[in-house]
Parts: C-alpha cells; sequence; structure tokens
C-alpha cells in the first residue's frame, strides 16, 4: 500500500527521475509509470529506467531528493531495522 | 703485829703502794677497757638497731616488691586480655571487610556476567536477524519468477496511479 508522497516544492520542480526494478520493465509498464509519475509531479518528468536485481522485487522511484520505495529489499531492510 | 711478823711501817707502804696501783690501774686500764667495752655496747646496739632497720625495710620492701608484682601481673593480665579482645575486634573486621569484599566481588561478577549476557544476547539477536535477513533476501530472489515480479510491479504501479 502507497501513502500519499509529501513532496517538496524542490522536488516538484524536478524534472528528470530514475526508477529502478529488479526486472526490465514491460512498454505498458513504463508508460503507467511515467504518466503517474507526470501526474503526481505535475509536470513531464524524465524517467530513466534501470534494472538491479538485488532490489528483488517491486519498484524504486527517484525524483530529486523524494523517493519512493516499494521493493522487497527496502521492505525487508526495514523489517530488519525494526528488530534491531 | 710485830709479833704476827707484820711490820706496821711496810704494811702501810704496801696499802699506799696498792692504793698507787689501784687508782694507776682505775686511771689508765680500767677506764679505757671500760670506755672501750661502752663503745663497743654501742656500736653493738647501733648494729643491732641499723639492723632491725635494714630488716623493717627489707619487709617493707618485700611488701613493696608484692604489690608491685601483683599490680604488674593485673596489669599484664588486663593487657592480655584488652590485647585478645582488641584482636577479637580486628579479627571480626576482617571477617566482616573479607565479607563485605566478597559480596561487592560477587555484585561486580554478577553485574559483568549480566552486561556480557545481554551483549552476547544481543550479538546473537543481530546476527540471527543479519542471517535471516540474507537468506530471505536469497529465497526471494530465487522464489520469484518474471510473472511474479511483472505481478507485484502492475500492483504497485496501480497503487501509484491512485495517488
Amino acid at each position: 500500500m502507497i501513502s500519499k508522497p509529501a513532496l517538496s516544492q524542490s522536488d516538484r520542480e524536478q524534472t528528470e527521475g530514475k526508477v529502478e526494478t529488479a526486472v526490465a520493465l514491460t512498454r505498458d509498464e513504463m508508460a503507467d509509470v511515467s504518466a503517474s509519475i507526470d501526474k503526481l509531479m505535475g509536470h513531464p518528468v524524465k524517467l530513466q529506467y534501470e534494472v538491479r536485481p538485488d532490489i528483488l522485487g517491486g519498484l524504486r522511484i527517484t525524483v530529486g531528493d523524494w523517493v519512493l520505495d516499494t521493493t522487497l529489499s527496502g521492505q525487508l531492510d526495514e523489517l530488519k531495522a525494526n528488530l534491531l | 703485829m710485830e709479833k704476827l711478823g707484820i711490820e706496821p711501817v711496810l704494811l702501810l707502804a704496801q696499802i699506799i703502794n696498792f692504793t698507787i696501783i689501784v687508782l694507776v690501774l682505775k686511771k689508765f686500764l680500767y677506764k679505757p677497757i671500760l670506755d672501750l667495752l661502752a663503745k663497743r655496747k654501742q656500736e653493738i646496739d647501733e648494729g643491732l638497731a641499723l639492723t632491725q632497720k635494714m630488716r623493717q625495710e627489707e619487709e617493707k620492701m618485700k611488701a613493696k616488691e608484692a604489690k608491685l608484682m601483683d599490680t604488674a601481673r593485673k596489669d599484664a593480665l588486663d593487657i592480655l586480655e584488652n590485647a585478645k579482645k582488641d584482636a577479637k575486634n580486628v579479627s571480626k573486621q576482617i571477617v566482616a571487610d573479607a565479607h563485605e569484599e566478597a559480596n561487592a566481588i560477587i555484585t561486580k561478577a554478577k553485574a559483568e556476567t549480566q552486561i556480557l549476557e545481554d551483549q552476547l544476547r544481543q550479538n546473537l539477536e543481530r546476527e540471527a536477524i543479519e542471517l535471516a535477513s540474507v537468506m530471505t533476501k536469497r529465497l526471494v530472489g530465487s522464489v520469484l519468477g518474471a510473472d511474479q515480479q511483472h505481478k507485484l510491479i502492475e500492483k504497485h504501479i496501480k497503487s501509484l496511479k491512485s495517488l
């Protein structure tokens, strides 16, 4: 479940971002992600897609200082941090 | 007297001679002897008196010595008794200090053991969590196929769209 992000003015002014996934996204997935980010930022954002198997699953989107992390590795790291 | 063969003149002369001898003896022999005897008697008396005095002094000294010995014995006994009491008190104090020190050492050792135990438990928990995390990541990475990966991504994209 993704909660509505707290975006700063500086984040909203960013025109570039990065999407990391464990497997390569399909064209449709890329289009959906891009459209969602454009809508969220209020303007077109050029996204760079990167495949990183170490994130295990899910996706991590970074625009400026704002990061949306839904990766399994991120969730496992969060769980580990809570346990420690 | 003449019939008896006694010459009165001679008798008188002998009487006079005897008297003279008596007087001379008295003057030059008896008196010094008497004086010597008197002096000797006085010396003996003085000696006896001195002896008596010495005996009395000796008795006094003996009594004083006995009293001193008695006092010294009592003092020695008191000192010994006090020394015993002091030794007993010191012994008690040493034992009490030893107990206190031993308790302090035990308490410190327990505290250190507890700290060590806590540290070991924390380290063990940390290592267990680290191991579980690594193993889970390996397991998830090997279990999730491409279809499941895309399903997961699409699920997140759907949530992203709803923001």
